[in-house]
Formats: C-alpha cells, sequence, structure tokens
C-alpha cells in the first residue's frame, strides 16, 4: 500500500509545557488511523501541525510525498480537516456554509454547487440545508461540522473527536461516513478518546499520552502487547510485601500498598488468586478482571485508565 | 427572599472576579469627561489663539484706516491678529485656508461714507471653520454699524466739509464755521452717550440660570467643566451596565445554568428578582466609583449629600427599570443585540449627554423631556453645579422614581412571563 | 486571491445579515446627522438663529423699537412673560423699567444679557453682539433726532456754549403732540437701510452649505464609519473564539489571505456606508460634496482602510469579543472628540489641535474640509490620503505578526 502520510519525531513545546515529543509514525492510503487519548495528550496539537496550523519545532511531516515545511498549501488542497469544535459560521444556513468552506478550497461554480449537494447528501443534510446552522439539533451540527471539511473531496481526512457530546444515533451515522470515506480510498486519521469508537473504526491505533506514543498497531497487535491476557485489579487492606509473598508467582502488572494489578492467563485463575489472598489473612474491598482489549492495552502502556 | 439574596450576591460575586467588562464600561464616561476637559480646560475656557484675519484696504481712506484702527485697539486687538496683505495675496491665503476671515475695504470707501452713498465691506470666511469667522462676522457688522451711525449723526458737517475739500478756492471762514458748529452738536450729543456711559450692557453669564430659580439660597460655585459633562456622560456609562448584567440572565439561559437555578427549588419570579436585584446593586457600586473619581479625578463638588444620594438611587433605579423593561419586551439575545444600545444611545442623545440640552434648539429641548436620562442628568448637574438640595430637584426625583417603579415592576414580570412561556 | 474574495465576501454578508450592524452602520449615523445638525444650526447657512429671551420691565415705546431691532438681527424673541411652562430660557435681555423714559431723558440705564451656563458660546457671542449692535442703531437714531431738534432750535433741547440743555424727554413733555411725532420719527429712522453694509462670502470654490449639517454630516460619517470599522474587530475575536479562524487557518488559505480578506470585507462594509451616507448627506441634508466626490470616497475609503487595520489589531491583541467592542467605543470616542468630530477644531488650544494631526481621524476631517469646504481637487487630499495609508499600514503589519489562530 501506498504510504500516504509519514510523520518523524515531531517535537512542539509551549513555553515550558512539552506538547509533542518525538512522534513518528505513518499512514498508508485508504487507511483509518486513530489517535487514542485522553483531553490533553497532544493529539489537537499533532493534528495542528498536520494541517499545517501549527509549524513543528524539530522533525519532519510528508503528505503524499509533499514536505510540509515547503508545500503547505498544496497539501492543505488535499486535506480536509474536521475539527473538535463546531467551527461554523451560526447566522449562515448549512448550504451557505458549505458554498462558503469548499469556495477556501478553490472549489468555484457548477462543480462547488455539486459538491455541496453530494456532501449534503452523504451527512443526510438535504431537506435542512437552507436553515441557520444555529436551528440544527447537536447532532446535525456535528454532521454539517463534518460536511465542511468533505466538500472538496479531499485525499486526506483529519477528524478531531468528531462525535464529542453527541447521541448514540448521529454518532453510528458518522463513523459510517467515515468508514465509507476509507472505502472510497481515502485516508483518515481520527482522534478520539472513546476506547469504543477506535475499536470498531480504526485499522491501526496509536495510543498517545503526554505527547508521546506509547504503543502502535492494529487492535490485535495491541492485544498481544498485553499478552492476550486478563488483568485482574484487587484493592484492599494489604502490604505490597504480603501480597508478593501470597502471590509469589504471579505476573504482576503492578503492586503497591492496598492495590496491585496481576495478568492472568484466563479468567477463570482468578478464584485461585483470590483464595490465596484470603487463606494469608488479607483483606480484599474489591476485584475488577478486564478481558484483553484496548482499555487493558491503555492500561497498561500508559499506567492509568483511559476517562473522559 | 432568601434565594433572591442569594442570586444577587452570586451575581455581584462573578463581577467582582471578572469585573473587567463592567470596568470599560465605566471608562466611557471617565473618557468622554476628561477628553472634553482636556480639550475646553478646567473651567470650560478655551485658551483661544488671536484669531487670524487678512486686510485688503483698496480704498486707503480715512474710514479704511478708522475700521483698521478700531480692530487693533483695546479687546479687539487681543482677539483679532490682523494682517494687511494685497487682494491677490489675500485671496491665495484664504483659498488654502490660512486665515479665519479676510475683510476686503473697498476702493472709494471713504468717499462714498463722506457722501452719504451705499458702501459695502467685503468679507470672505474661511469654510471649514465654524465658529472664528462668525466672530469676525460679527465684529466687521458691528463696526460697519457704528460707522453708519457716525455717519448719519455727522451728516451734515461732513457733506459741507467735502464741497469745502472739493473747491478750488481757499474756504471761507463762515463755511468752516457752519462746519463747527455741525460737529459741535453731534459731538456733545453723542459724548454724553460716550462718556456719561447713558446706556451700559452687561454680557454675564449667568450666576445661577433662570431656569432654577427655584433653588433655595444657591451656592454659586467655581465653574468646573467636569461637573457640567460627567452627569450627562456618566449616564451612558450606567445604562449600559444594567443592560450588561441584565444581558447575563440571557448569557444564562444559553448557557444553561438558568435552567440549572430553576429546576433547584425557585420560582422564576426570584430568579429575575434576584437578576435585577443584581444590575440594581452592580450599577450602584458603579456609580459610586463615578462619584468617586468625580470628586477626586476631577475636582467635582458632589453638592447636598442627601440630595446627590436620592438622586444616586433614584437614577439607578429608573436605568434599572428602563432596561429591564427594554428586556421584558424583546425577543432573546439578537434582539437584545439590535436594540439595547441603540436605544440607550437615543435616550442619551435626547437627553442631553453628548450635546448639553441648554445648546440644543427648543424643540430638540422639548423632545428631551421624554428621554429619562434629561431627569438624571440635569439633576446630577443641579447638584454638582448649583448645591441644589432636595427640595430643588424635587421634580427630577418624583420623574426618576416614578419611571424606575412604573417600568421595573412590568419589566420584571414580562421578563418572567417570557421566561416561563420558554420563549426568550 | 480566490480565498481572499471568498473570505471579504463572506464576512460582508454576514455584517448585512446582522440587524444590529445595519442599525449601527446605516439609520445611527442619520439619527446623529440630523441631531447634531439641527442643534447646530440646521439648514440654515447663517450664524445660527438662536432664540433670544427678552424680559421687558419698560412700558414706553422704545423697548419695543429695540426688540425690533434685535428681531431684525437674525433672532427668535421670546418673550420672558409668554415663555412656556418648563422651558428654560437659555440667554436673556433684561429691559429695565422706566427705559424709555430713562433714554429720552438722557437718564442712565442699564441692560443686562444674561446666558446661561453651557449655553451655546457661539450663539451667545452672537446675541451680545447683535444687542450691542442693536443699541448703537438706536442711539444713533435718537441723536440723529436730537440733532435735528436742536439745529431747529427747538427750546425743550438745545446745545448752549459745551453743554446740552433739555432731551427728548422734555419735548414730549413740554409740547403736546410731539410725543407721537418723535416715535413716528424714531420707528422711520430705525427702518431706513443702512448705508454701510458688510457682504459674507465664503472662501474657496465650495459651495456654500447649511451650517449645522455641514458639520454634523462630515463629523459623524468619520465617527461612524470608524464605529464600524473598530467594533469588525470583535467579529475576528470571535471567530478566534469559536474555532472557525482556526479551521480557515487548516484551510488552503494563509494568514495573508486571512487578514487580506478580513479586511477587504469589512472595506466593503465601510463603502456601502459611505456611498449611504455621502447619498444621504446630498439629497437629504442639501449639502454639498465639493467639486471632487471621487476624491472624498477615496479619503474616506483610506480612512476605513487605516481603522480597519486598527481593528485587525485590537483582534489579533485582545480575546473577548465584548472587550473589543467596549474598547472600541472608547477608542472612537477619543478619536472622534480629539480628531475634530465632536467640535471644530479651530476653537480648542494649539496643542490639542496638534493632537488632532497625530491621530488618523484629524487627517481625515482636514482632508474632508479641503474637498467639501474649499471644494478643491483629489490632488490637494493626497498628503492626507498618504499619511492614512501609512498608518494602516502600520496597524496592519502589527496586527498581522500578533493575529493567533487559536485563543
Amino acid at each position: 500500500m501506498t504510504e500516504m502520510i509519514t510523520v518523524k519525531e515531531l517535537n512542539k513545546s509551549f513555553g515550558e509545557v512539552r506538547a509533542v515529543r518525538g512522534i513518528s509514525f505513518s499512514v498508508a492510503q485508504g487507511e483509518i488511523f486513530g489517535f487514542l487519548g485522553p483531553n490533553g495528550a497532544g493529539k489537537t496539537t499533532t493534528i495542528s501541525m498536520l494541517s499545517g496550523l501549527l509549524r513543528p519545532d524539530s522533525g519532519s511531516i510528508t503528505i503524499d510525498g509533499m514536505d510540509m515545511a515547503s508545500r503547505g498549501r498544496d497539501i492543505r488542497r488535499i486535506m480536509g480537516v474536521i475539527p473538535q469544535e463546531i467551527a461554523l459560521y451560526d447566522e449562515l444556513s448549512g448550504r451557505d456554509n458549505l458554498l462558503f468552506w469548499g469556495g477556501l478550497y478553490g472549489l468555484a461554480g457548477g462543480d462547488l454547487r455539486d459538491q455541496v449537494d453530494r456532501a449534503l447528501e452523504l451527512v443526510e443534510l438535504t431537506d435542512r440545508a437552507k436553515d441557520a446552522v444555529r436551528t440544527y439539533s447537536g447532532g446535525m451540527k456535528r454532521r454539517i461540522n463534518l460536511c465542511a471539511g468533505l466538500v472538496h473531496s479531499p485525499k486526506i481526512i483529519l477528524l478531531d473527536e468528531p462525535t464529542l457530546g453527541i447521541d448514540p444515533q448521529a454518532r453510528i451515522r458518522i463513523l459510517e461516513v467515515v468508514k465509507g470515506l476509507a472505502s472510497e480510498g481515502r485516508t483518515v486519521i481520527y482522534t478520539t478518546h472513546y476506547l469504543e469508537e477506535a475499536e470498531q473504526l480504526c485499522d491501526r491505533i496509536a495510543i498517545i499520552d503526554e505527547g508521546t506514543v506509547h504503543a502502535s498497531g492494529t487492535l490485535a497487535e495491541l492485544v498481544e502487547l498485553v499478552g492476550g491476557k486478563v488483568m485482574v485489579s484487587v484493592t484492599g487492606d494489604f502490604s505490597a510485601d504480603e501480597a508478593k509473598q501470597v502471590l509469589g508467582e504471579a505476573e504482576f502488572d503492578h503492586i503497591s500498598d492496598g492495590e496491585l494489578r496481576v495478568k492472568l492467563l484466563d479468567r477463570d485463575q482468578t478464584g485461585r488468586l483470590l483464595g490465596g489472598l484470603f487463606s494469608a489473612g488479607l483483606h480484599v474491598d474489591g476485584v475488577a478482571i478486564r478481558e484483553p482489549s484496548l482499555e487493558s492495552v491503555f492500561l497498561q502502556v500508559t499506567g492509568r485508565e483511559l476517562r473522559d | 427572599m432568601k434565594a433572591i439574596l442569594g442570586i444577587l450576591a452570586n451575581d455581584i460575586r462573578r463581577r467582582l472576579k471578572n469585573p473587567l467588562s463592567v470596568i470599560l464600561m465605566l471608562l466611557i464616561p471617565v473618557t468622554m469627561t476628561l477628553i472634553t476637559g482636556l480639550v475646553f480646560g478646567p473651567e470650560g475656557n478655551v485658551d483661544m489663539p488671536k484669531i487670524k484675519v487678512l486686510l485688503v484696504d483698496n480704498d486707503g481712506g480715512f474710514f479704511g484706516g478708522l475700521l483698521k484702527q478700531g480692530m487693533q485697539q483695546g479687546e479687539l486687538g487681543d482677539m483679532l491678529d490682523i494682517t494687511e496683505v494685497t487682494a491677490a495675496e489675500g485671496e491665495e491665503m484664504m483659498s488654502g485656508g490660512d486665515a479665519s476671515a479676510l475683510i476686503e475695504i473697498p476702493e472709494g470707501f471713504t468717499a462714498n461714507v463722506l457722501d452719504g452713498k451705499p458702501a459695502e465691506i467685503r468679507l470672505v470666511k474661511n469654510p471649514s471653520e465654524t465658529f472664528l469667522p462668525i466672530v469676525v462676522e460679527e465684529i466687521t457688522k458691528t463696526m460697519a454699524v457704528l460707522l453708519d451711525g457716525g455717519t448719519r449723526i455727522f451728516n451734515a458737517p461732513m457733506s459741507k466739509m467735502r464741497s469745502i475739500v472739493d473747491q478750488e478756492n481757499w474756504p471761507a471762514v463762515s463755511d468752516m464755521e457752519e462746519v463747527m458748529d455741525g460737529a459741535k452738536n453731534g459731538v456733545i450729543l453723542t459724548y454724553g452717550y460716550i462718556a456719561d456711559s447713558l446706556i451700559t450692557f452687561t454680557d454675564e453669564v449667568a450666576a445661577l440660570p433662570d431656569s432654577v430659580a427655584a433653588v433655595d439660597d444657591p451656592v454659586v460655585k467655581d465653574f468646573n467643566i467636569f461637573a457640567y459633562v460627567m452627569p450627562g456622560s456618566m449616564m451612558i456609562g450606567l445604562l449600559f451596565i444594567v443592560e450588561l448584567v441584565l444581558r447575563g440572565l440571557l448569557r444564562e439561559r444559553k448557557a444553561g445554568t438558568l435552567r440549572r437555578m430553576l429546576a433547584a427549588p425557585v420560582t422564576t419570579g426570584q430568579a429575575v428578582a434576584g437578576k435585577v436585584g443584581a444590575a440594581f446593586a452592580i450599577t450602584l457600586i458603579s456609580s459610586l466609583i463615578l462619584l468617586a473619581v468625580s470628586r477626586l479625578g476631577f475636582g467635582v463638588d458632589l453638592g447636598d449629600p442627601l440630595a446627590l444620594f436620592l438622586q444616586t438611587v433614584a437614577t439607578i433605579l429608573m436605568c434599572t427599570g428602563i432596561i429591564t423593561f427594554l428586556y421584558g419586551a424583546i425577543s432573546g439575545e439578537r434582539a437584545a443585540d439590535a436594540v439595547m444600545s441603540v436605544m440607550i444611545i437615543v435616550m442619551a442623545l435626547f437627553g442631553g449627554s453628548m450635546v448639553p440640552s441648554e445648546q440644543m434648539p427648543p424643540a430638540l429641548q422639548a423632545a428631551g423631556r421624554f428621554s429619562p436620562v434629561f431627569w438624571a442628568a440635569d439633576g446630577m448637574k443641579k447638584i454638582f453645579l448649583l448645591d441644589a438640595g432636595v427640595s430643588d430637584i424635587r421634580i427630577h426625583l418624583l420623574v426618576l422614581f416614578l419611571l424606575g417603579v412604573l417600568t421595573i415592576i412590568p419589566g420584571a414580570l414580562l421578563i418572567r412571563a417570557r421566561i416561563a412561556k420558554g420563549g426568550w | 486571491m480566490h480565498a481572499i474574495w471568498r473570505i471579504a465576501s463572506c464576512d460582508f454578508r454576514l455584517t448585512m445579515r446582522e440587524k444590529s450592524a445595519v442599525l449601527w452602520i446605516f439609520l445611527m449615523p442619520l439619527a446623529f446627522m440630523t441631531f447634531f445638525g439641527l442643534s447646530f444650526g440646521g439648514s440654515s447657512g447663517q450664524t445660527p438663529k438662536a432664540t433670544l429671551t427678552v424680559e421687558n420691565n419698560d412700558d414706553g415705546y422704545l423697548s419695543g423699537d429695540l426688540i425690533s431691532l434685535l428681531a431684525g438681527e437674525n433672532y427668535y424673541i421670546q418673550m420672558s412673560d409668554t415663555l412656556p411652562e418648563g422651558r428654560d430660557p437659555v440667554r436673556t435681555l433684561i429691559i429695565p423699567e422706566r427705559f424709555t423714559d430713562d433714554v429720552l431723558g438722557r437718564e442712565k440705564v442699564e441692560l443686562a444679557l444674561v446666558r446661561d451656563r453651557g449655553s451655546n458660546r457661539n450663539a451667545g457671542e452672537a446675541a451680545s453682539a447683535a444687542v450691542i449692535r442693536s443699541i448703537a442703531r438706536l442711539i444713533s437714531g435718537l441723536i440723529e433726532i436730537e440733532n435735528g431738534l436742536v439745529n431747529e432750535g427747538s427750546g425743550s433741547i438745545a446745545v448752549r456754549g459745551d453743554s446740552l440743555y433739555g432731551s427728548l424727554l422734555l419735548v414730549t413733555r413740554e409740547q403736546p403732540g410731539m410725543a407721537a411725532v418723535l416715535e413716528e420719527r424714531i420707528d422711520t429712522m430705525l427702518v431706513r437701510p443702512a448705508n454701510i453694509t458688510v457682504v459674507s462670502e465664503r472662501a474657496g470654490k465650495g459651495v456654500e452649505i447649511p451650517r449645522g449639517f455641514q458639520s454634523s454630516v462630515p463629523g459623524s460619517l468619520v465617527m461612524f464609519v470608524l464605529m464600524t470599522m473598530l467594533f469588525s474587530g470583535s467579529v475576528l475575536t470571535a471567530e478566534r473564539k469559536d474555532g472557525v479562524l482556526r479551521r480557515i487557518g487548516m484551510s488552503p488559505a494563509g494568514k495573508g489571505d486571512v487578514v487580506a480578506g478580513k479586511l477587504i470585507g469589512r472595506i466593503f462594509v465601510a463603502a456601502a456606508q459611505i456611498i449611504f451616507l455621502l447619498a444621504v448627506g446630498k439629497f437629504l441634508f442639501r449639502i454639498s460634496l465639493g467639486s471632487s466626490p471621487g476624491g472624498l470616497f477615496f479619503l474616506m475609503l483610506t480612512f476605513a482602510f487605516a481603522m480597519g487595520s486598527l481593528s485587525i489589531l485590537f483582534g489579533a491583541f485582545l480575546s473577548d469579543p465584548d472587550q473589543v467592542t467596549t474598547i472600541g467605543v472608547i477608542t472612537s470616542l477619543a478619536m472622534s472628540a480629539l480628531g475634530g468630530c465632536w467640535w471644530p477644531l479651530e476653537v480648542v488650544s494649539a496643542p490639542m489641535r496638534m493632537v488632532a494631526y497625530c491621530l488618523p481621524t484629524g487627517w481625515t476631517i482636514n482632508g474632508i474640509h479641503r474637498l467639501i469646504s474649499f471644494g478643491m481637487g483629489t490632488s490637494a487630499v493626497l498628503p492626507h490620503i498618504a499619511v492614512l495609508f501609512l498608518f494602516g499600514l502600520v496597524f496592519l503589519v502589527l496586527g498581522a505578526r500578533r493575529l493567533k489562530w487559536d485563543v
């Protein structure tokens, strides 16, 4: 497959804050590449650099064979960005908004109108196209926001948390549209902090936190990272030493006073684990079992859970 | 009551945490007052430069010289800076706007005056100036009238003199006596008016305008232009501040905090009352700041404390009432954007915030009485400048309190109804 | 270029859709022009026709003569006893008791003109001059009559040696029927046309302009174009807050395109405003636009460019749209007042006049005077246009450098 996006050793700081630290990845044509990470992980900064809005402190971005530093404007022409916020003119109609945004990408005349109609159909907003955006529901605004980035049929689409705060139906519709775009051979970068979205949608996922890519690959590859094992978390009134003594041979992911995480081959082994703790007279408050999933991968590679 | 006070206190707290918007609003009247004071001086007397006047004397005779001298002596000499130029120079300088006016004494002026024939002085005014050319015009017209009167009084001896001059022979003694007698009577008759000042004319700025003849035993203060300008411009700031605070209600509706408030055991009426109360309180604090700035920054004498207190409270009540009522009458934020600032500016304009009422033509002055701003600004001006007491501004207070009460209650009820209906 | 045009036309359309903007851009200036035009003399081409209140305590005919002379001096005469309830007299001439008898009897008489504080200074000075002239006319008329009677050898008024004996009052008392004769003579004398007159004209090639609107139209025009431009800075801030600016930044449009598009968009708005207000000035208020309306339009457009650039600077430095608006109001008030939109610059002190020339408003007002008041051609305002352009360029460069896509 043709490599569409290649990012090497990208760094960006804002004063003392290092927002992006040495990020590298590549995305092939027609691929949906997910950026999974909590808020403030550096996803939007990376998107801003990919879209030419921010200049990296160091590192390189090559898109469709063009270097961002020298051919930023050409790159932006083939790229559609769907920002996190509803960045539209509230007082204009959906259609007028699309005409404006399409026009900014160089479309004009009949071509522009055709593309706008096509995009409106894609997100099923043809009926409401003439209404002012401010009269739209939250989901409709998200859809037209998506649409505004697609009018010019970009080869590369950057979606920055496009499903933030909308109802499940609208989310499903958006995910369908994104899948459809990829099936047409467009390259998609999709940032999200919803695990299930990344799991359902992305061909490959990069887990990003504190400005660094901690792991990347297909879902299967990532799960392999946790060895396809079940993760059991136990909290209670015990010291790290006591627990180690009891569960000496177990594969610990984390252990501290009152908290431990152990990898097990399958969940049936949980009984034995807990039995050992009980019989040693250790007090257990709670137990959580996680099947091998993106969530457990995230937990393992970043050392923390992914929350909104 | 507790809920209302809670909402009120919360609003004040929020404003105190982020006071920039209110401070900027307060800067509007302060800037307006400061600039007016800077430009016109604290006593309101512009330190005007001499008025530049060009003089073209095509006559070269006695009366032309008399006019010239008259304009260069005494008070007129201090006011006018007269430069004698040729006609060509004068035209060129005037078309470049280099002087306020040009006075041209025509050829044969003296001869015409002596003959009692019409004589015209030509005055060319600088079209880009409004005030100074008029001053020159008024002075020239006055000089012309004086000269006209003088020549009429001395018409007989002057005609005789003229015929004597025209004769080729040496004048006869009897002719000269006739001239002298004729002139003597005129001089004696005129002398009474000039030397004995039979008719004196005083032009004074009222120590106390007749408009406030009602003020008992007024204390006349030194004129302070800040005290004159501040009351009017202050109103613009205060009305915008009430608007800003009440606008918060629309914003809270958008942000959802209003719904959340109403979901708590708080009635719509209480929420509205809390907001209106907050508008009143924040405007009160703002007006205290403005009064402090007036006193400490601009040296305004704040006058009778009781009158000042009542006038301030009445003014704020009126401001809160009017804006609350307007908010009750509009449908939402867009309408507010369109209507509120325009209404405020129009009220301020007619109420004398920008052009003092006294300077407006009668029709506009009469129209100004319908602007609530007039009653607020005029009352405050009387307190600042004339030390007016409560009884002197009782009509102002009555109008303001009545307006306040008559607008604040229906306004709040309208807003409540709008929120209850889910509109707005 | 395509992107610039898109951004400019979108901004123009957005502004024109906004009802509040339309009110401020077109209707408020109209209201200001009318209000200030009427306040400062309306459409009369002469000295403002002010009202003079007369408090007449005299019961003779000379006070009537004096009042009719004053009425001939372009004044509305309002008698104080018929002053409507609640109306304040602005300037009052007080004619004392026994005025006629005292003047005829050559007794001392004191007339007073009392001006209200803050009354229009312009009209006040003119009132004072008019009263002086009327008194001078009255006195010279009386002296002429006295002189006539002295020459006729009237026994009741005569010059003996260097002194005057008797008076007109004595004439009326001692010679029955003379009172009516004198009154008639005085009346006739006062209506005679003056021999020495002053004819006024205006310098330059400009046409006579109605006075009140002459200053109110250019002043309001400059002030409201300034406001339109400065307030538009808040749009930039709001778009940055909403993320729209960021999104534009991600399109092929560069920063230069955005700045140019935004600036051109608001210059379109200003152009519409200028054309509308100049048309209103010409057809509604009947003011002249001078001999080069094209130059006038171009001067105003350059002013709009300078102020539009300033708004970009504001928009680049401030993050809250409301702050931009309020700072816009304060800046517009200060620049309008100091630049000569509110009062004629000739009445301010020399240092304040210098201040005016440090401001784009001062240059613009001066340029308008050259074009409208003096009827000069466009070449006379080329320096003004150059200065305004420079102002704009400096603001624009500073603003564009500082402009950020994000909050």
